[in-house]
């Protein structure tokens, strides 16, 4: 349980942050570790070099650009889950947020750096695809605007390059839909079993437009169309019988605790109780 | 002479009442030691490369690359070239060093090959006919199976006879059998049995069917019976999973004396099992522990590990070494409950009268086997027959879990008479009820407790025939479980010295084994004294104290309440002599209360304690009590009801636990408080065994699959709900002295929760676990069933 020993440089500014990063094949980014120090100490993962970004200033806003909200990279899970701009404009980041872990993974841990990640049962993916939120990637060959839809490519793999850094999270704001996520937590690491976000927007009993992300059932967050398809236009009954296809055509992972078909039994559960909360919770 | 009894109820100052436990604010406040806190200055850091493989025979071991490395003290090989190994986890090579990252990459440098075997790591229910036929030549194993399982003296001579052995019987062998109780005609038989070194080798089957026992007449049991009911119920292999892992600190203060900082249940017992393994005397190891972090049953010997960490501290020219198991080793080595499960036929009349019981039980321990669980639980059955078949299995030995076979056999029985009430359409309190006095001699106690806890539980306005029919996905429902202990008192010595200045202090081996000992002590001598209890001293946990047995088998309170009462008593003898003639009394006529040693019948003669204690001269006085000893102050034999209410989501399979309930009975209550807090914590490792934890081995690799928290998981604040508990302090409980309690409350939370989700689901989930996949499951059967 102890990491084999590795070079570390905490830079200053996103410039160096971003040059470090070029320099080194064997370097690794810091951004709160909650899973890159675990990983360390069981030699899952040996970089030669740990770039903390932790001590680079100014990356850790929310703000109201217009349209969208931007988030910083290195907002921590506690900022975006309690952030007033988010929980009137745009609610669906911060209620994934406010489910991550536990009070210290959620004080440490970043928004950038879970992204990065892409672990298969982390919270964020679902909400950022049910919102089809875009990605902000920054190299020394500049900005690269990243659709969530392609961004998550694999079990812990996304569409960044080796030499680029996560910025910024840019999401629509959702007013007049009702959003909700619901997440089945592992008892015990707090991870989504299955965790499903939903955005809907409909009048009284009748679904104009549906966005289903749902994490921790396959090895990458993916959003339910099947779903969303047999819901558009619909009347709200039509929900328990759309919910079926919540994992269909989805090879879903098993563990000792969960097994495939139990996820994909609980995505089909989940989703349904996500839209009928999301429909009942649909702000005006 | 003192009278060797327990002060009358309208005495007792401190027995009985709720007493803060007496080291709860130096545990809350961290200021609390326990063996992992040990830190001396120089302590070096030991590690064991274990073994990777199931079952393997090391061929070869290469440690030179470890040795040169810079900070490695000290190299031990733990099991040599040659050695087979019968587990995943298991000792090979120890290493100690400056600290913990050269110690691990030391490890890392050890080249161990091995020639792999195939393993077994599989409990499924034995196939038809497996274990029969001739068996080859018993094992030690085999040996120690037959004699922990009870099997007839007649059987396992006519087994040695007919078998022989495979291993060479010794002297000390047969020694150590006599201590254990084993007769001279299995002895002798043993030392005649004829010897086949060579079938050691051979492989062998599995599977080890016991003889099959028989008891009335089940055939006509079950030709009378009006109600059959059948099922497969269990528990599996699960872990005890302390939170201070097992393992010790040692050192060397001399080079033929050992100093052990142990995490033990048996402080007293340590020394001995050093000595025989390091070659020294008994007598010049010390031991010494404040605090354990849990043992359950699974902390009673130094371990391979221990000893390796004592012989890499002399090779390290003495220095301290600690090695504590990393969280991944205790899991998979450090302790396993046995695994048990049945089929089980029961039978009753159209009343609810049981009337026969049949059951084919399985189960494994690891390489050994499993003892058989005591069925049926309980009750008394009057026509029975069972057999039991021992599944040998590749993973870590069984080790004694807080009431060995008891929370299987619950399990099982429990379960299975649920099932049988609902065939009956009976609730199963009454059906429970109907069959009391099968009990045997606790039929008085449940037949109180079993009302009681009804109450408590609310089990009228909560029950309902199986199947909660309201709407919705949650259903809920009750169940119930009931369960027997023994809990005499273990041999115990303690010496207690009244100083002339007034002090008192107490010395004894015993361990605290977190369940509130010493406050025990302090209470009963206090109490006896009539002074308060922060007036004495109190050293335990050293083997520089007067021996005390090990917690196990709820004999410590037993032991050290009674030990502590007889010394007390003895001391107040020798100090009335001493103070009779200053208050112009006969020693026979003085008492002890209130801080003042008086003439009980006129209690204005009196002299303070201190003044009183003055008259013992230049020397203090010193006394050792023992148990056993005269009086009656301890007893045996305890009963116990628990009830569960649950919820269950049936759409995602997850069982809630609303309320649990605990009625029992442990005979004089020494401290409620802790007492109560027995039960509570029983009953949350109940829901813990209940609904989360099982030892899960790869069928392809023989390895464990969740040796971490994450995938072994404990209950946790969120699964806790209320926690109803009620002692039984009556006067006919108190009556009978004083009975262990450890162990009794945890054996029916399994049973109990399992029976309440058969009655919110309205089918039965057959074994523990009760996992949200198995809840599907059995929903998905009944549906279909019912399709």
């Amino acid at each position: 349980m102890i990491p084999a020993s590795f070079d570390y440089e905490s830079p200053k500014t996103l410039n160096e942050a971003i040059t470090l990063l070029a320099s080194r094949e064997d370097a690794k980014l810091l951004a709160g570790g909650h899973s890159l120090l675990p990983a360390m100490k069981l030699r899952l993962a040996s970089p030669a070099l740990l770039i903390d970004l932790g001590r680079i200033g100014g990356l850790d806003y929310i703000r109201d650009s217009g349209e969208t909200i931007s988030i910083g990279a290195l907002a921590t899970h506690a900022a975006v889950a309690a952030s007033r701009l988010l929980l009137a404009s745009s609610p669906l980041l911060a209620q994934a947020a406010c489910n991550i872990g536990d009070i210290q993974v959620r004080n440490r841990g970043t928004i950038g750096g879970s992204l990065a990640q892409a672990h298969p049962s982390a919270d964020y993916p679902a909400a950022i695809l049910a919102l089809d939120a875009n990605i902000v990637a920054t190299s020394q060959s500049g900005e690269r605007v990243i659709p969530a839809h392609s961004f998550f490519t694999g079990m812990f793999t996304t569409a960044l390059r080796p030499d680029e850094i996560i910025t910024e999270i840019r999401v629509p704001k959702t007013a007049g839909s009702g959003t909700v996520y619901k997440k089945f937590h592992h008892p015990a690491s707090g991870y989504a079993v299955v965790g499903v976000a939903a955005v809907v927007r409909g009048a009284t009993g009748k679904i104009d437009d549906v966005a289903i992300g749902i994490t921790g059932v396959a090895e990458v967050a993916y959003r339910a169309t099947a779903v969303e398809d047999a819901l558009r236009g619909k009347p709200a009954s039509a929900i328990a019988e759309a919910a079926k296809h919540a994992a269909d055509k989805v090879e879903a992972l098993g563990d000792n605790y969960a097994s495939g078909d139990y996820r994909r039994h609980l995505a089909q559960v989940y989703t349904r109780r996500a839209l009928q909360e999301a429909l009942s919770s649909k702000r005006k | 002479m003192a009278e060797y009894k327990w002060p009358a109820p309208a005495e007792r100052t401190l027995i009985g009442k709720r007493i803060s436990r007496v080291d709860g604010a130096v545990k809350v406040s961290g200021h609390a030691k326990y063996s992992y806190d040990y830190n001396p200055k120089g302590l070096l850091f030991g590690k064991v490369l274990r073994c990777p493989h199931a079952h393997a025979r090391v061929t070869s071991i290469d440690t030179s690359a470890a040795e040169k490395m810079a900070g490695i003290k000290a190299v031990q090989i733990v099991q040599k070239p040659g050695t087979e190994v019968l587990w995943q986890g298991d000792d090979i090579v120890a290493v100690a060093a400056v600290d913990e990252p050269t110690a691990e990459d030391a490890i890392r440098a050890i080249q161990v090959k091995y020639e792999v075997l195939p393993h077994n790591v599989s409990d499924a229910e034995p196939p038809a006919g497996a274990g029969e036929g001739p068996a080859g030549p018993m094992t030690e194993d085999d040996l120690e199976n037959a004699l922990g399982n009870q099997v007839p003296d007649a059987q396992v001579i006519s087994d040695l006879q007919k078998r022989g052995v495979t291993f060479q019987v010794t002297d000390d062998m047969t020694k150590e059998l006599k201590g254990y109780g084993v007769s001279d005609a299995v002895i002798n038989a043993l030392k005649a049995a004829a010897y086949h070194p060579e079938a050691a080798s051979q492989p062998r089957s599995p599977y080890q069917k016991m003889a099959a026992q028989t008891q009335g007449d089940p055939d006509k049991g079950f030709a009378s019976a009006e109600v059959t009911s059948e099922g497969v119920y269990g528990a599996p292999v699960i872990t005890h999973c302390c939170l201070e892992t097992h393992g010790s600190a040692a050192e060397w203060p001399s080079s033929d004396h050992l100093l052990v900082h142990c995490s033990t249940q048996g402080v007293s017992g340590l020394p001995d099992q050093y000595a025989q393994a390091l070659k020294i005397p008994a007598g010049n190891v010390r031991a010494h522990q404040d605090h354990i972090g849990g043992g359950f049953g699974s902390k009673f010997s130094p371990d391979r590990w221990g000893i390796a960490t004592a012989q890499l501290s002399k090779s390290a020219g003495g220095k301290p070494v600690k090695y504590m198991l990393e969280r991944d080793s205790e899991l998979m080595t450090a302790g396993a409950r046995p695994s048990a499960y049945a089929r089980v036929k029961v039978a009753a009349k159209g009343d609810g009268t049981l009337v026969a019981w049949q059951s084919d039980s399985w189960g494994t321990g690891g390489p050994a086997g499993a003892g058989s669980p005591p069925l049926p639980y309980v009750f008394e059955i009057p026509n029975q027959r069972k057999q039991h078949t021992a599944v040998r299995t590749n993973q870590g030995p069984a080790r004694a879990w807080r009431a060995p076979n008891h929370p299987q056999a619950a399990v099982i029985t429990m379960c299975a008479l649920d099932d049988l009430a609902h065939k009956l359409n009976m609730d199963p309190v009454e059906f429970f009820a109907k069959n009391l006095d099968m009990t045997g001699p606790r039929a008085p106690i449940y037949k109180e407790e079993l009302p009681l806890a009804a109450e408590l539980m609310g089990w009228k306005q909560k029950w309902h025939p199986r199947g909660d029919k309201s709407e919705g996905p949650i259903k809920r429902g009750v169940g119930l479980s009931m369960h027997t202990w023994g809990g005499r008192g273990h041999a115990s010595n303690c010496l207690l010295s009244i100083h002339p200045d007034g002090s008192v202090d107490i010395k004894m081996g015993s361990q605290d084994l977190g369940t509130g000992t010493r406050t025990a002590i302090l209470i009963v001598a206090a109490d006896s004294l009539g002074i308060p209890m922060n007036a004495i001293t109190l050293n335990i946990g050293d083997t520089m104290y007067p021996p005390d047995g090990g917690s196990g088998g709820s004999t410590t309170i037993g032991g050290v309440s009674s030990s502590t009462r007889r010394a007390a008593l003895m001391a107040l003898d020798q100090l009335f002599a001493k103070v009779a003639p200053a208050l112009k009394a006969q020693p026979a006529d003085l008492e002890a209360r209130d801080g003042t040693v008086r003439v009980k019948s006129e209690p204005s003669r009196s002299l303070s304690w201190k003044q009183a204690c003055a008259k013992l001269g230049a020397m203090p006085l010193s006394v050792t009590g023992k148990n056993p000893g005269p009086g009656n102050l301890i007893n045996s034999g305890v009963g116990g009801v628990g009830m569960a209410d649950v919820s269950v989501d049936t759409e995602t399979g997850i069982v809630k636990v609303n309320k649990m309930v605990a009625v029992q009975d442990c005979g004089l209550v020494i401290n409620l408080k802790t007492a109560e807090s027995q039960c509570y914590g029983a009953l949350i490792m109940g829901i813990s065994y209940a609904l989360y934890e099982e030892k899960v081995l790869d069928p392809v690799t023989g390895r464990m699959l969740n040796p971490n928290m994450e995938f072994y998981r404990l209950a946790g604040l969120r699964d806790i709900p209320e926690l109803m508990v009620h002692m039984m302090t009556d006067p006919l409980n108190e009556n009978r002295g004083v009975i262990g309690l450890g162990e009794p409350p945890v054996i029916s939370p399994g049973a109990a929760i399992s029976n309440a989700v058969a009655n919110a689901i309205g089918v039965r989930v057959p074994f523990l676990p009760l996992t949200p996949d198995r809840v599907l499951a059995a929903l998905e059967q009944q549906q279909k069933a019912g399709a």
